[in-house]
């Protein structure tokens, strides 16, 4: 018998509430003490197709799914097509016996336990339609793992009680039913149940969330954006929360309209920010050049998605890296930053609106759609010692004292101090076109090659040599993993899987892309016995960029770029055959 | 500061000699002087080519920014600071043609701004390429047999769009240009000013005589400019004039009426040095 071990998959066509029953399945966990990692699955269709959601349950962190299957709750026929093979022996697929046509003898042949429960019956029973068919699915779930009804019952109310009094009564009507026939029918035979455990309380975050919050907490005060998948929750997250937090949302007309209204209010003062993914951060290209010139803070999350060209809208991958640290004609400061994980992403994003105001250049957060969507459970983030830098910036007396106020002074730093319009005594105009001190229009030889080297000098004193990277492991290991972004989470996960190997494995995330940590990684990667990248995409970029910025090239290189993420055990494998 | 060279700068403007842009300059002065605004309460946004050079030769705060993308930076700029007067600037080319996307939704969002388009129909700073409101057969270096396409009608398109003070000004009547944009400027919203234009460089034969005898005035017609309809028949009208003046004025609330969270203070006020996170934790626990 199995205790809170137990990977579970809903699958369902597009339309049937698939998330929302995986969502629903992992927050019970979550809340009963337990760690989750959820990962939802879908094509760009609203309805009709495949749709999935996979939730890893664990006692100890969950870093991502495997492919074996305890659970299948099949929503419908296809589900049971599509995965039938990941079903371990001895799992369990739950299906609708008045709907079901599927054929089940292989799945009895695999010694796939038969959940079969009339879930039609049971909606028509409590006088329900077909929404009820995710809440029957996750009653039945909890049933067969003999989980507390009472804890169901708490998240369901959450989860449907602003739809009023009946709809929540039919859900938890229905619920019940399902939960007592799976518990009566079917618990005795499957070796899995969940149990309620002890501890801390647990948020169940996405990494859009996590950063959305990061954003919040650094006091943005204005956020405009297009939707475009995977970043479109964060411009809903923030349009959530706009009045409460006293922020403006704008949805603007394109992704160029939404990069130039947060420009604008950047310039006005204000910490702004906006997010896309690759397909809209090509048409904000030009802006992050004006930023860069003009040397105003702003903070643009891009979240990946396999392209080129629209590609696949709602599938991950790790291709835009090289793109992003180039984006924009001609050469200015930026400043990219990869987090793995929620927490980073979370803090990260904090620290790059103090980076873009310290730097007056712009800060660019790549997250993919692994990142952006997946769920995992953190516990509230500790905000100590978050502190906010607003850089250097010129008020009323202190331009008052001064001869006179030139915006793009020639300082030691490169960094020149800012005012904000509305500022009496330091009127200037900002241009795009190459300028004086003053800000004038000048195209002067010596004035443009002392702006140039001004500009690129300001991010010279960005230190990242300890929070660029992180090192998770021995630097003398017999193998050492270089990875950034959400693979971080499937590498981990390998990880724990290899332990058993004997064999020592470390890890080297890379989390500033530029400036890059160059002497640390170089040095790190000098002393490793054999290295390997793990990227989601075709042409192992960070491998590219570390070789730009180190001269070091890496051993090996394990790639994926179907547009899914690793699964851990999957990518444990391809790093035992490297071993 | 009083004086009536305030908004003055000591750079001069490098326009060719005669370009309309100067009226056009010294009719926004006026506008300004016309109020009782400091240099930095106001700020103006402004696209690429000639006519976006003008915020370097205004004593205010300046944005000179990217062509076509005047709109987005201007409205970011009002709404992070609703104290500030936003004037946005742009040319027939870069407004019309690379940033016709925004002046509709410009138009439509009602962001209080007031936009300027020095129209020309060429473009100036590429040196006379005809403009989406060069006439049909004109002939320029990208149109040497002659535009095939029809001109387009910025003012009928700004009063489709929703926009609620819908005008068209002439640079060499700069006194009522001036007053024309005073009059934008105090109206709570997007207002809209199309400025007929001379270029003596790459569009000489409409010329500033060509243009006199063409302006007419709305005012002295007795035009009803609370009226759509009737805005959109003096925009068609096939007379051979070309009326000055305010075409239609609505009076939709400003967008920013409609955000509380600007009830009390501009955005650049609020305080955030230790925002309260918890509750956004405590809801996805």
């Amino acid at each position: 018998m199995t205790t809170n071990e137990l990977s579970f998959m809903v699958g369902g066509a597009a339309g049937l509430g698939i998330k929302t029953a995986g969502l629903i399945f992992a927050r019970l966990c979550s809340r009963a003490g337990l760690h989750v990692y959820g990962n939802v699955e879908y094509p760009s269709i609203i309805r009709g197709d495949h749709n999935s959601y996979q939730v890893m349950v664990s006692q100890k962190r969950a870093f991502g799914h495997i492919r074996a299957l305890d659970i299948l709750l099949a929503l419908d026929d296809p589900s049971i097509e599509l995965h039938k093979d990941e079903i371990r022996p001895g799992g369990a697929v739950i299906y609708d016996v008045n709907k079901s046509k599927a054929d089940r003898r292989e799945l009895e042949e695999q010694e796939v336990i038969l959940v079969g429960l009339p879930f039609q019956s049971m909606i028509k029973e409590v006088g329900g339609g077909q929404r009820l068919l995710n809440t029957v699915g996750v009653g039945a779930t909890m049933g067969l793992l003999r989980f507390d009804f009472n804890a169901i019952a708490v998240t369901l109310e959450d989860t449907f009680a602003r739809h009023g009094e009946s709809v929540l009564k039919q859900n938890l009507d229905v619920a019940r039913r399902a939960y007592d026939a799976a518990a009566e029918g079917f618990a005795d035979r499957f070796d899995v149940t969940v149990q309620r455990r002890d501890a801390p309380k647990r948020m169940l975050l996405t990494g859009n969330e996590a950063l959305a919050m990061g954003a919040i907490k650094a006091g943005v005060k204005f956020y405009a954006g297009y939707p475009m998948t995977p970043s479109s929750s964060i411009l809903n997250y923030m349009a959530a929360h706009e009045r409460e937090y006293g922020l403006v949302v704008k949805h603007a007309e394109d992704e160029i309209s939404s990069v130039g209204m947060a420009l604008g209010a950047a310039f006005a003062g204000l910490r702004s920010m906006t997010a896309t993914s690759g397909g809209g951060f090509c048409l904000m290209c030009e802006f992050v050049g004006l930023a860069g010139m003009t040397e105003t803070p702003l903070v643009i999350v891009e979240a990946q998605r396999p392209g080129p060209s629209t590609g696949l809208p709602t599938r991950t991958e790790q291709g835009d890296l090289k793109f992003v640290l180039s984006a924009s004609q001609d050469e200015f400061p930026r400043i990219v930053i990869a987090p793995g994980d929620p927490e980073e992403s979370f803090r990260l994003t904090f620290e790059a609106f103090n980076l873009a105001e310290k730097y007056q250049t712009p800060v660019i957060i790549l997250m993919d759609k692994h990142l952006s969507e997946s769920t995992w459970t953190y516990e509230p983030f500790n905000c100590a010692g978050m502190t906010i830098d607003r850089g250097e910036i010129l008020d009323e007396s202190a331009l008052a004292s001064m001869k006179e106020y030139r915006r793009y002074a020639l300082t030691e730093s490169g960094i020149s101090p800012m005012v904000r319009p509305g500022t009496p005594g330091g009127a200037f105009c900002a241009t795009s076109d190459e300028h004086d001190e003053r800000g004038d229009i000048c195209e002067e030889e010596n004035v443009r090659s002392r702006m140039v080297e001004k500009r690129l000098r300001k991010i010279k004193s960005l230190d990242v040599s300890e929070c660029g990277w992180r090192l998770h492991g021995d630097s003398d290991a017999d193998l050492m993993i270089v990875g950034w972004g959400s693979t971080t989470s499937a590498i981990h996960g390998a990880m724990d899987l290899l332990v058993g190997d004997g064999t020592r494995i470390s890890f080297l995330q890379v989390i500033y892309m530029s400036p890059f940590p160059s002497e640390q990684v170089a040095e790190i990667l000098m002393k490793a016995k054999r290295t390997v990248v793990v990227e989601n995409n075709a042409t192992a970029q960070l491998a590219d960029v570390i070789r730009e910025n180190t001269g070091i090239k890496i051993d090996d290189a394990i790639l994926k770029y179907s547009g899914r993420q690793w699964l851990v055990d999957e990518l444990a494998d391809q790093i035992r055959r490297r071993l | 500061m009083e004086s009536a060279t305030r908004f003055n700068t000591q750079a001069k403007p490098t326009w060719c000699p005669g370009c309309g842009n100067f009226g056009i300059l010294s009719a926004i002065k006026k506008a300004l002087l016309s109020f009782d605004l400091q240099p930095h309460e106001v700020v103006i946004s402004s696209g690429i080519g000639c006519s976006g050079k003008i915020p370097h030769w205004i004593n205010v705060y300046g944005f000179h920014g990217l062509h076509g993308r005047t709109l987005p930076v201007a409205t970011g700029l009002k709404l992070a600071n609703h104290k500030l007067v936003v004037i946005a600037e742009g040319g027939d080319g870069d407004g019309y043609s690379e940033g016709m996307g925004h002046f509709i939704h410009a138009c439509r969002r009602n962001v209080d701004m007031t936009y300027i388009v020095h129209n020309n129909g060429v473009y100036g700073l590429t040196t006379g390429q005809v403009s989406p409101t060069g006439d049909k057969g004109f002939a320029s270096s990208t149109t040497p047999h002659g535009a095939i396409e029809w001109p387009l009608q910025p003012l009928a398109l700004a009063i489709s769009a929703g926009a609620n003070f819908v005008a068209r000004g002439f640079s060499a009547d700069s006194e009522r240009l001036g007053k024309l944009i005073s009059e934008g400027i105090q109206h709570r919203g997007f207002s809209f000013i199309d400025v007929l234009q001379v270029c003596v460089s790459f569009n000489p034969s409409k010329s500033y005589k060509w243009y006199q005898q063409r302006v007419g005035n709305l005012e002295d017609e007795g035009h009803d400019s609370t009226d759509r309809t009737k805005a959109l028949e003096a925009v068609f009208r096939d007379d051979g004039r070309l009326p000055t003046g305010v075409f239609y004025r609505g009076s939709e609330p400003a967008h920013e009426e409609s955000l509380p969270q600007l009830a009390v203070e501009p955005l650049v006020k609020h305080d955030f040095t230790d925002v309260d996170i918890r509750p956004l934790m405590e809801e996805l626990v």
